[in-house]
């Protein structure tokens, strides 16, 4: 199968239309290349993937606004609706059922995964955002599917992950995760009890199709949490950010000075940072926190104009409260080392 | 009929002694092995025996059970309530259409909630601290209710009774079904964008421009590309953001889909 690479030259054509929420352009030139040869899945892999990767950065980089990002996201799934379109495949490889982990609301992600699948010849149902675990349970209940592809792009919602894992497997039907949030490998689909991880659509269907022909046994490594501290994390977060809070003030006294809304952004970002420590002790995974998520605050704070040495202060005040929490105290003291030695690097 | 009590001993006086592994009735029936314990599990379908090694089987009679849901499904039943009805523990009438069928549990259970309602959440004046809006009771008074819609005027619940989860169900159903009939007959993307704005403030929530928007914005755009991206808001944990959670997922897929269909055919008129 002879196809036309889909260049870099074209992903920024297309970047330029996201940027002048020009959708109609952008859907030319998705049909123009489908024209040209291009098949719907290198379009999501070659194009539209490439081109929300860029989209991300830029919001990182505080080059596009929330609202950018959004109506670039529209419209990219727009472009993928209408190559979608063209998705002529038998659906005789099985049932499969695709939907975002509950609370993940970023769904984009996982629609092109239905649409690769159904290139593949898979018959997809695709639940969309968020979908709630019991509501979940009771479809698969019903629809008798191959497998349940639950995808997660926000690491604080593998909560919500594990939960989407544990309703599919209770009715008996065997579940494989992927998303940015699952990281580079299958360590953290694992921890959490999935049945298969997949790093790309592609392998995904591949898998599917495994699984097709020799089912897995449903639920073989089931979650296993090493303890309870990410729960106990969870419950507590209310009164441990009003108290980091607390700490900050003495490390900042300028923070007097702050309004109403930029408490309230603080509070945010706070809570935040809680939330990731909990999804990196959840999944026993320190990268998530320390090689994930601290450069990519340090980028998203310092493109906003604060100083990097913000991070390592702020994650200091949140150490001083953390009381009773070993494991994520350990944490915050490792990254406050991480990410003082790189703003001084700086 | 008698039935077999779960860790019973395979009789003969059950007049239908023959019994068979799940895989047979699997096979009988065209149903998987996991859809079979899973509608025994919930349903309470299938009525095994055991064997003295403690093995379930299963007979005829279970058969029987799993074609009568599989030909209520085919008549247009959801299999929840299909697999309830022939369980024996729906009242409603096998004629009934899915439809009658939940209006007809949603009242029943309405019904037995306010019969349950102690005397002391009936002070009058009280706003009820669902935070639901007043226009909501106005889904009792539709046409068919065998209720007593006085009674229910007269209900200002202190804290969320089953009378008051009743009533949102009802009101969540009301409103996604409301919004998705509207989203058949769109002309224009816009409209879909209204029909989710107006779905989302009747269950509760406001929207914002996404320029505007803070963490209690859920970050998902009502607007699909035409014009300014629009986000959901809702104040986490309230009642608001639970009903959000729940039905807007299904909602906004549903809009997205008749947003395609609506860009497809004009994509094909020219």
């Amino acid at each position: 199968m002879q196809q036309p690479r889909i260049t870099t030259a074209e992903v920024e054509r297309f970047v330029d239309h996201l940027a002048r929420r020009d959708r109609r352009s952008a859907v030319r030139q998705a049909l123009g290349l489908s024209e040209a040869g291009s098949s719907v899945q290198d379009l999501v892999l070659g194009l539209l993937v490439p081109a929300q990767v860029e989209v991300g950065r830029r919001w990182a980089a505080n080059r596009w606004s929330v609202a950018d990002e959004h109506a670039a996201t529209a419209i990219t799934d727009a472009v993928l609706a209408a190559v979608s379109w063209r998705i002529e495949a038998a659906e005789d490889q099985g049932h499969v059922v695709v939907t975002c982990a509950e609370g993940e609301w970023h769904s984009l992600p996982a629609r092109m995964v239905a649409e690769v699948l159904r290139v593949h010849g898979w018959l997809v149902t695709f639940l969309g955002a968020s979908t709630p675990a019991n509501h979940l349970r009771r479809f698969v209940d019903e629809v008798g599917a191959v497998g349940v592809v639950v995808s997660c792009s926000v690491p604080i919602f593998l909560s919500g992950a594990l939960r989407s894992i544990q309703a599919a497997q209770a009715e008996g039907v065997p579940v494989l995760v992927g998303g940015r949030a699952f990281g580079p490998d299958d360590l953290r689909a694992r921890r959490l009890g999935a049945d298969g991880w997949a790093p790309d659509p592609v392998a995904a269907a591949h898998l599917l199709g495994e699984w097709r022909h020799q089912p897995p046994t449903v639920g073989k490594q089931p979650a296993g949490m090493r303890d309870a501290e990410p729960l106990e994390l969870e419950a507590a977060e209310p009164e441990l950010v009003e108290a980091a809070i607390s700490e900050l003030f003495l490390r900042f006294p300028s923070l007097a000075g702050y309004n109403e809304t930029q408490l309230a952004r603080t509070r945010e970002d706070v809570a935040y940072i809680l939330q990731f420590l909990e999804a990196a002790l959840l999944t026993d995974d320190s990268r998530l926190f320390l090689d994930e998520f601290l450069p990519w605050l340090t980028g998203v704070l310092t493109s906003r104009g604060l100083p990097a040495a913000v991070v390592p202060v702020g994650l200091e005040a949140l150490g001083a409260v953390l009381d009773g929490f070993p494991r994520a105290q350990d944490l915050i003291l490792r990254g406050r080392q991480l990410t003082t030695d790189r703003a001084l690097d700086s | 009929m008698v039935k077999a009590e779960s860790g019973g001993v395979v009789s003969s006086q059950d007049g239908d002694p023959v019994t068979m592994p799940i895989g047979e009735v699997a096979r009988r029936t065209g149903m998987t092995v996991p859809t079979l314990r899973a509608w025994e599990r919930r349903y309470g379908l299938l009525f095994p025996v055991r064997t003295a090694g403690g093995h379930r089987r299963y007979r005829e009679e279970d058969v029987r059970r799993v074609l009568a849901v599989l030909e209520l499904v085919r008549q247009g039943w959801a299999v929840g309530p299909a697999a309830r009805q022939v369980a024996g523990r729906s009242s409603a009438s096998p004629a009934a259409r899915p439809a009658d069928e939940l209006r007809d549990r949603l009242w029943a259970a309405l019904e037995q909630a306010l019969r349950d309602l102690p005397a002391e959440t009936e002070a009058a004046g009280e706003s009820p601290a669902t935070g639901q809006p007043e226009a909501s009771a106005g889904a009792l008074e539709a046409p068919g209710s065998s209720g007593s819609p006085g009674r229910v005027a007269a209900v200002r619940p202190r804290r969320r009774t089953a009378a008051a989860a009743g009533r949102q169900d009802l009101e969540l159903l009301q409103a996604t079904h409301q919004a998705t009939r509207a989203l058949l007959y769109i002309t224009s993307v816009r409209e879909a964008t209204e029909i989710l704005v107006a779905a989302v403030q009747r269950l509760g929530g406001t929207t914002i421009p996404a320029s505007q928007a803070d963490n209690w914005a859920l970050p998902i755009d009502l607007s699909f590309g035409d014009g300014e991206p629009i986000l959901p808001v809702a104040e986490p944990l309230s009642l608001a953001r639970m009903q959000l959670e729940q039905v807007l997922p299904g909602l906004i897929e549903d809009a997205r889909r008749a947003v395609q269909l609506l860009r497809r055919s004009e994509d094909l008129d020219g």
